[in-house]
């Protein structure tokens, strides 16, 4: 199993404002699983995502709802499991702040 | 034995005395004999899809999932009778063998007829009406255990019977109205809600089934189209076309056969006009105050009037807005806000969903209540079919 935390997660309220994990996956079809770690509760999960083989698959984590949508101008983290290698990259897009309204990075798996 | 049953969100969980599977006719008669003569009480689950206390009971739950499936039909007429236990997606199946087709469905396919005529669901289509609009006629136990047959020709009967939420007896048998086997092509559209709002009544009135889901988390609007396949407009030239599919009808209304999302659901229509302002205020209002918890699409469907006593387009073209949110965050506080938008424009709740109306105000949305309440005291005069919801709404 390939496991990537990104601690930091915040979906800004601002209706342009966003948390996205893209997936590249240079392999065979395959899921991702991804658990929402909340400060005062509960983790939250598994969400979903299927890969398709040599696709490129974008996220918007605002807009997940199954098994229960995440909650906007809060902290979380996001724990993501493949049984295949894939790459994944986080990014943010946060309007509110015009200096930095986009950034993000690549994460490499542990395995 | 006692036995716990929950609806299928898990917020409606009860313990009931016992649970009954009849197979036949004569055992349903049995049954409501036996409780009328013991002043017992009984409740017919469905497929506990009800958000609302629709079949909760604490005495005899009765499951029809033995009773199901088409038993004749007639093609010159394009009708059938089927069993009151008949899923949703069962009726399709069995249809598209005898080459027909139900006019409209709504979206999901796991509810039995029964229950889905019964507590008028509908699908969309501004010239289609509810799933209840089918019932032509059918047998219905009554709570004296006495056969009541309904007749085409009876229209006081059909129009109480369509949409009574099991309170008059329970079906046997339903004659059901419709159509000769044909396809429909689904066609699926994203666009900012912006640029789609403005192009409304000309898709609800140029397909044979139009409806919009709006995505408070992005302000899209998926536009769903259904018509004869060839057919139908698309005037939103920002539109981007997500999906396509062609099949016969009964596999294209429907499209979940499963659910297995847990969501909480409130749906309220209203009298087409009223549609577009209020979808305006609801908006609003999720944008302001709920976007931070509201994940969930909004749901707008039209359906046409009818003349079925307590269902909820009786007697006006209509517009439905559906809202929905996820049964572990908070609902209850989210749908009680909107609410007040939904009733400031005349909407009558579907009697299957969240709502929080009292007998006084539903009975003043509903100009035929007393024929409905004066049948169902003829009908049940020992309050078989009555639980404690249903007993302070109607009694």
């Amino acid at each position: 199993m390939r496991r990537w935390l990104i601690p930091g997660g915040h979906i800004p309220l601002d209706l342009n404002g966003g948390d996205y994990i893209s997936f590249l996956n240079l392999g065979d079809k395959t899921d991702a699983l991804l658990f929402i770690y909340h400060q005062d509760r509960n983790c939250v999960g598994p969400y979903k995502v299927q890969l398709k083989a040599w696709r490129v698959c974008k996220l918007s984590l605002s807009e997940l709802i199954d098994p229960e949508a995440l909650i906007l101008d809060e902290p979380y983290s996001v724990e993501i499991q493949t049984s295949k290698s894939v790459i994944v990259q986080f990014s943010r897009r946060d309007s509110t702040h015009s200096h930095r309204s986009l950034c993000g990075g690549i994460s490499y798996s542990q395995e | 034995m006692s036995v716990q049953w929950e609806n299928w969100s898990g917020s409606i969980i009860f313990k009931a005395h016992k649970l009954i599977r009849p197979k036949s006719e004569e055992e349903v008669m049995d049954i409501i004999r036996d409780a009328s003569l013991k002043g017992r009480t009984l409740r017919v689950k469905g497929s506990s899809h009800s958000s609302m206390p629709l079949f909760v009971t604490d005495d005899t739950l009765i499951s029809l999932e033995r009773m199901r499936g088409v038993i004749s039909h007639d093609t010159q007429t394009s009708t059938a009778d089927c069993l009151p236990g008949t899923t949703i997606k069962t009726l399709g199946d069995e249809l598209l063998l005898r080459h027909l087709s139900p006019p409209n469905l709504g979206d999901v396919a796991l509810q039995h007829i029964a229950g889905a005529i019964g507590t008028g669901t509908h699908g969309t289509g501004v010239g289609l009406g509810n799933l209840s609009t089918m019932l032509i006629g059918g047998k219905l136990i009554n709570g004296n255990g006495e056969l009541i047959t309904i007749e085409e020709t009876d229209t006081h009967l059909l129009n109480a019977c369509r949409v009574s939420l099991g309170l008059l007896g329970i079906f046997t048998e339903m004659k059901l109205s419709l159509q000769p086997l044909y396809k429909l092509e689904r066609k699926e559209w994203f666009v900012p809600f912006l640029k789609f709002i403005d192009h409304i009544e000309e898709l609800i009135n140029q397909n044979r089934h139009m409806d919009f889901y709006w995505y408070p988390r992005n302000d899209l609007v998926k536009i769903r189209t259904m018509n004869h396949p060839g057919q139908g407009v698309m005037n939103v030239s920002e539109a981007l076309l997500d999906e396509e599919k062609i099949d016969y009808a009964q596999n294209i209304l429907h499209k979940h056969t499963e659910i297995k999302n847990k969501f909480e659901e409130m749906e309220y229509e209203l009298p087409f006009e009223e549609g577009v302002k209020c979808f305006l205020k609801v908006r609003d209002r999720v944008l302001k105050k709920w976007r931070k918890l509201v994940g969930w699409r909004l749901l707008y469907r039209t359906i046409k009037e009818d003349d079925s006593y307590l269902s909820p387009a009786f007697g006006r073209k209509t517009v439905s807005i559906s809202l929905h949110q996820n049964s572990s965050l908070p609902y209850k506080e989210f749908f009680q806000d909107i609410e007040p938008i939904f009733r400031d424009h005349q909407g009558r709740p579907h009697w299957a969903k969240k709502h929080n109306l009292t007998k006084k105000e539903l009975r003043s949305l509903y100009p035929k209540w007393d024929h409905f309440v004066e049948l169902r005291e003829k009908f049940d005069p020992k309050g078989v079919f009555l639980n404690s919801y249903l007993k302070e709404t109607f009694t």
